[in-house]
């Protein structure tokens, strides 16, 4: 087991010798966060071989726009939208966000109980969500997990916001389905 | 049994999402922190590049343009005054086709020679056509063009002093000078030939000029330089992230002092030196040399594996060989803008540390400095001549110094360094 000793007292220093150009501090900072930030990649990209690409660009992203950082409010916060805008600029340049699959065979109305999601865990989710359509996923991903609301959704996707609910209804509804076939 | 509702399910998705963060693949995380790294050296040559180019640009543009605003800058005869110790030979109505083989039977009472200077007249009024072809043998490169325009007319008085075989012209109607030339008659009689071996003659604008030629001569700079460590990447200069980490290479390097303070005092660096430039061309030149520098730095520090915290006083001394292109952009007689552009290797002679630790007790320590340290620098030179052969120069210029696991100072903490070189130049 490793433990590793940072040189900086807070996230603040960190961050500030960041700026500053410094290596050895930009690369404690991609320890502290690379796992968290590849759990967010992964969850956008539909793989694992994508998720590192985004990981990569969001965390040089991340290091040339550090100025822009203004200090208020949660640096992880902050850097969670830079990975997600890295992630969705890829999308929309191979535009896939357009060629989401037909699923019109999913059952709907499913009865879903409580304790129900108690017998799955994170992991299972995260890679049914990761099997999720492309279009379903970017929107649940964006709303349920990141906390973007139907407006903000259809600003950054350049869909209308009925298409939005439209989306995340039907991926919610994909995913009850696949927690269901699992536990079967 | 309840049944939950959508809002309740993206909760409970989100909840387990978060609680399976798992630790990133050590062999994933070091490959995507290879491409980080390599993305973002990328992007700092860029600004490098960029930013310096921009920086280059706007002060030749500056010096440029103090340039132009010089008065009679855009006046031909201005040329006149750019030329090291000239004077002026007119043919009072040349004919077109006279070339450098006629010279000698041009008419002597043609041809006049400004010179205060006896000894260096060239020829005068009552110049023999002997005395002409003599002079024109003695001088290979000698060369001749035409043109109709008078540029002195013969009320102008000339005195020959034929014993010394040497003519000098005096007395210039100066107003007649003025009206026909644009060219003070103070500048004429300032004009000077001192060496008779390396002139020549030049037809411009009209006017015929005697030059003295500057041509493969040498210059011989000694300077003594003053460099203001100004990070330029790096905005506003904080020094309380040292690069150097506990245990790493660069504190071993360090004599085992690793620089802990927040606010380290960097002193300027200060730089003297000697450098030769030789000219390659009327415009190119290289230079090289040698430099002296020395770097003070005074900060906190954990010594000796972090068993004492001291106050650290820091020498380093560098002995360094440039390597540099000069470019004249713009020359007049007694201003010169130029563009320059090289490198430096210097040799680390000696890294000495003053300690003294929380009970005030002191102690000393030095080491060698193994690896050499490389730098590239370019900027942009003004001199002026305080006397035709001293002039004072001033070269401001951005380096960069590269990684090259040196000891800790304002060199390892900004690289790129905005320096000025103030110095005399000698030309030989």
């Amino acid at each position: 087991m490793s433990i590793s000793v940072s040189c900086y007292p807070n996230e603040k220093e960190l961050v500030k010798a960041c700026l500053k150009n410094k290596r050895k501090a930009q690369r404690e900072l991609y320890e502290k966060y690379s796992s968290r930030m590849f759990s967010l990649c992964l969850r956008y990209a539909k793989d694992a071989d994508t998720a590192q690409d985004y990981l990569q660009e969001g965390f040089i992203t991340v290091f040339t726009k550090l100025k822009n950082y203004s200090g208020v409010g949660s640096f992880e916060g902050w850097m969670r939208r830079i990975f997600i805008n890295t992630a969705l600029m890829e999308l929309r340049k191979n535009d896939i966000l357009n060629d989401s699959e037909d699923v019109d065979e999913l059952k709907t109305n499913i009865p879903y109980i409580e304790n129900t999601l108690d017998k799955i865990q994170g992991k299972e989710v995260q890679k049914l969500i990761s099997q999720m359509p492309i279009g379903f996923r970017t929107v649940f991903n964006m709303n349920v997990i990141d906390g973007y609301s139907h407006q903000e959704i259809a600003e950054k996707l350049n869909i209308t916001e009925g298409a939005s609910r439209s989306q995340l209804s039907r991926g919610r509804t994909w995913l009850k389905n696949r927690i269901l076939e699992l536990q079967k | 049994m309840k049944e939950i509702n959508d809002i309740d399910f993206d909760q409970q998705i989100k909840e387990l999402l978060d609680s399976s963060n798992e630790p990133i693949d050590s062999s994933v995380e070091q490959t995507v922190w290879k491409g980080i790294e390599s993305g973002l050296n990328r992007r700092n040559t860029f600004t490098l590049v960029y930013k310096s180019a921009g920086l280059l640009a706007i002060a030749a543009s500056l010096l440029i343009g103090i340039f132009l605003i010089m008065p009679d800058y855009n006046n031909p005869s201005k040329k006149y005054e750019y030329s090291n110790d000239l004077a002026v030979i007119h043919n009072n109505k040349p004919s077109i086709d006279q070339s450098i083989s006629q010279i000698g039977q041009l008419k002597p009472s043609s041809l006049m020679a400004f010179n205060h200077s006896k000894k260096n007249t060239l020829v005068g009024e009552n110049t023999s056509n002997e005395q002409i072809n003599e002079a024109k043998a003695s001088r290979k490169d000698i060369y001749i063009s035409q043109g109709e325009e008078t540029v002195l007319n013969n009320e102008q008085s000339a005195i020959s002093d034929d014993n010394a075989n040497k003519h000098q012209v005096i007395n210039a109607n100066k107003g007649n000078v003025e009206n026909q030339t644009g060219v003070e008659a103070k500048d004429l009689e300032e004009a000077n030939i001192s060496n008779l071996d390396n002139v020549q003659l030049r037809y411009e604008d009209d006017s015929l000029f005697v030059e003295e030629e500057n041509v493969k001569s040498r210059l011989i700079n000694i300077g003594i330089y003053s460099n203001a460590g100004i990070g330029i990447l790096d905005d506003p200069t904080d020094f309380s992230s040292p690069s150097y980490a506990p245990g790493s290479e660069h504190a071993m390097r360090n004599s085992g002092i690793v620089p802990i303070s927040e606010r380290p005092e960097h002193a300027m660096p200060i730089s003297i030196g000697a450098q030769v430039h030789f000219r390659i061309t009327d415009e190119l030149m290289i230079g090289t040399g040698i430099n002296f520098t020395y770097l003070y730095s005074k900060y906190e520090a954990l010594v000796d594996n972090m068993t004492s915290q001291d106050v650290v006083r820091q020498k380093l001394y560098y002995l360094g060989i440039p390597a540099n292109l000069y470019y004249n952009i713009l020359q007049n007689k007694n201003v010169t803008f130029y563009a320059n552009a090289g490198f430096m290797v210097e040799k680390g002679l000696k890294a000495q540390f003053n300690l003294k630790d929380l009970q005030n007790n002191y102690s000393t320590r030095s080491s060698d400095i193994d690896p050499l340290q490389w730098s590239i620098n370019a900027g942009i030179g003004f001199e002026y001549k305080l006397f035709p052969k001293i002039g004072l120069y001033l070269d401001p210029s951005i380096s960069y110094y590269f990684d090259n696991d040196q000891p800790y100072s304002i060199r390892t903490e900004e690289p790129l360094q905005l320096k000025a070189d103030i110095g005399v130049r000698f030309h030989f």
